[in-house]
């Protein structure tokens, strides 16, 4: 059928018209991924503060949360396709600046490491993480970046101090991808036997959050401890934070059984572990009455870590109990004076992994590149 | 019995009462007691009363006021402020801490202690002339945890642990308005210690209304919390100012509403400021009575409980320190 020259010039008109129409109403969108897939490049390259420039200025009023999560979506659902470990390296640390760096510009930041957006990033990211073709235990190189990435994931939860997220978030759908030790059938899975600590850590933590749970959940908490204590690698820390929870709990012969199968302070190689044990034993010590033993170990913590405050504190508490007056107030003068310099192991404890992130988050980011 | 024999004995004797003499003293005055008395009649200060107006037991026993002071002798203050969590009161509490450095008498001292995590003696014991303005803190990043830790009990234990100087008084304000994250010690520790301090602490709080969802407002401060701290601590506050005979003060600084439904999102309604709260708690330590007196007829050691009335004056409030450790 042969059409007039006018049909065929609207019909022209009409076809330019719904292109324009298209492509403008793609616009925004297009450019808003390019910027999320922009930023990875750059950060893929090396840039690892690329990130800052795609969270938007009005994020903190919840106004641009939205945009950021649709360009994280279309992202993600892109590199699926084109599936990299840095990309899921780029999503936690995109996942770290919400819940940590973003707090400081903010005016008047309040408990602000919790973001929602960053939670979910970390949930998406760590489907896109297990989503890799194989199976675990088919390929070692893809294991071992997957374990690592789970922990580092998980210390970054920890330090959100949220157990709730903590167990749903990370340690819950974990239990389904890895065990402590190779399963005699079903699925293959990924072996480190630091699950079982992190589990028993979630669940202290639930206790230190809100102390109403100690309770009820610290007798169990104390039972996963035992479990994470039979693996080698986890035993010191799972010892450790056994006794405290004992200590917590008012159990503290049990607290002490738990620091003598440590054995020597010396075999503990974790500085922190070694630090938390002496305080734990000193409090499980005035525990049962032996306040001179008790100041002893108060002091071998100060050893560890010289001008910390946490064992300046237990050593005034202790020498206004046994009435050293003189002794108490020097001990408060140097704890109201203490520069340590660095931060004392002590508060990373309710933190659950935190204390690791940064190392293992290093680590990551060398090994996805 | 030898010479030699009854010599060592004479040292071991000595010894142990040298010994014995430092265990019990960790208060200033041995001999005498000294109680801070408030006597208040709906929040007004009573005035004029004399030794024969009060009646005074330590464990029971009637004691015999030697003498009572008033608001002439000079305080040493100790300010003890949480800087970690809300830190959206910043401003209404920098303003706080300063109405107190300008309530000060000359004669008085003041020392400002901060914490988060980690305790700062921001300024050491001063004449009331020499202490700096304090300054609106940056927010106190502590690497350490990404959520700020805050370690109330160990802040008190190691800012109430301070030799007392004879002929002041000693008066400790404590602002908080978080739950402890991080402390060692525990609260029974704190209260061990309060007990035997010459200290009054008293506790300005703010507490905060945690009001239904409300719709994101632009511009609004975001804030997010965990778990309500009204309901862990306010016990261990009250029995702190009781055992000191001290007093807490709630303000209602502020107002969060929850615009998310995980419990991430707040924002904040600024409501009463907390200057007044500290100028208050001052004024109120200030006009107390200073009882003294003798102990009769008690043990000399351990935990004594005292009891203080006025005689005829059932429609005051009377509050004093509720006992002390010699």
């Amino acid at each position: 059928m042969k059409q007039s020259p006018v049909v065929r010039v609207a019909a022209g008109v009409l076809c330019l018209t719904a292109a324009l129409i298209v492509s403008v109403a793609w616009m925004p969108s297009r450019a808003a991924e390019s910027l999320v897939e922009q930023a990875f490049a750059d950060y893929a390259a090396g840039d690892i503060r690329a990130i800052s420039r795609i969270i938007p200025a009005n994020y903190f009023d919840g106004v641009g949360r939205p945009a950021l999560r649709r360009e994280v979506d279309t992202a993600v659902s892109r590199w699926t396709r084109d599936r990299r470990q840095i990309q899921a390296v780029f999503l936690l640390d995109l996942a770290r600046f919400g819940l940590v760096d973003l707090r400081e510009p903010a005016p008047f930041p309040l408990d602000p490491g919790s973001d929602p957006v960053a939670v979910e990033v970390i949930a998406k990211a760590r489907v896109f993480v297990t989503g890799r073709p194989d199976a675990p235990g088919r390929n070692p190189r893809e294991d071992a970046f997957e374990i690592a990435w789970h922990k580092t994931a998980i210390a970054l939860l920890g330090g959100m101090q949220r157990p709730d997220l903590l167990e749903k978030v990370g340690v819950a759908p974990l239990r389904r991808r890895m065990a402590a030790s190779p399963p005699a059938r079903g699925d293959a899975r990924l072996i480190d036997p630091w699950i079982e600590l992190a589990g028993a850590i979630q669940q202290e933590q639930s206790t230190i959050v809100d102390p109403r749970m100690l309770a009820s959940a610290g007798p169990a908490a104390v039972r996963r401890f035992d479990e994470a204590a039979r693996f080698g690698e986890s035993r010191s820390e799972a010892l450790v934070r056994k006794s405290w929870l004992c200590v917590r709990l008012g159990r503290y012969a049990e607290a002490l059984a738990a620091l003598d199968a440590l054995g020597a302070p010396g075999d503990v190689a974790d500085e922190a572990v070694r630090y938390w044990s002496r305080l734990s034993r000193g409090r499980s010590l005035a525990g049962l009455g032996r306040d001179d033993e008790a100041a002893r170990r108060y002091e071998e913590a100060l050893a560890i870590f010289p001008g910390a405050q946490t064992p300046l504190a237990a050593l005034t508490a202790i020498e206004v109990r046994r009435g050293n007056v003189d002794a108490a107030y020097r001990w408060a003068a140097q704890g109201r004076a203490a520069a340590l310099g660095r931060v004392d192991p002590w508060l990373q404890y309710g933190a659950g992994d935190y204390r690791h992130f940064q190392r293992r988050l290093d680590r990551l980011r060398e090994a996805g590149r | 019995m030898t010479r030699r024999r009854a010599l060592v004995i004479l040292v071991v004797v000595l010894a142990w009462t040298e010994a014995a003499a430092r265990q019990q003293v960790f208060r200033a005055r041995v001999d005498a007691v000294v109680v801070d008395v408030s006597v208040t009649e709906r929040n007004r200060p009573i005035r004029g009363l004399t030794a024969r107006d009060f009646e005074l037991t330590d464990n029971g026993v009637p004691q015999r006021i030697a003498d009572v002071g008033s608001d002439s002798l000079p305080l040493d203050v100790t300010l003890i402020v949480d800087m970690s969590g809300r830190g959206v009161v910043q401003p209404s509490l920098v303003a706080g801490v300063n109405n107190i450095r300008k309530s000060l008498r000359p004669a008085d001292r003041a020392s400002i202690i901060t914490f988060t995590g980690t305790v700062r003696e921001w300024t050491p014991l001063a004449d009331a002339a020499s202490i700096p303005r304090f300054p609106m803190p940056a927010f106190p990043h502590e690497a350490g945890s990404p959520n700020g830790p805050t370690a109330c009990y160990d802040a008190i234990a190691l800012s109430i642990v301070t030799p007392p100087t004879s002929g002041r008084r000693q008066l400790a304000i404590v602002f908080s308005a978080d739950r402890d994250t991080t402390s060692f010690l525990d609260a029974r520790a704190v209260l061990d210690i309060a007990k035997r301090s010459d200290s009054a602490v008293f506790v300005v709080r703010a507490p905060f209304d945690l009001e239904p969802t409300e719709a994101p407002r632009e511009g609004a401060t975001r804030v997010a919390i965990t778990v309500d701290p009204l309901a862990i601590q306010p016990r261990f506050f009250r029995d702190l100012a009781e055992v000191t005979g001290g007093r807490v003060e709630e303000v209602k600084a502020f107002t969060m509403m929850r615009n998310d439904s995980q419990g991430f999102a707040f924002q904040v309604r600024m409501g009463a400021p907390l200057g007044e709260a500290f100028v208050r708690a001052l004024e109120d330590f200030r006009s107390s009575y200073v009882l003294r007196y003798m102990p009769e007829g008690v043990a000399s050691n351990g935990w004594h409980d005292i009891s203080v009335r006025v005689a005829n004056g059932g429609r005051f409030e009377v509050r004093a320190r509720s006992g002390y450790v010699r």
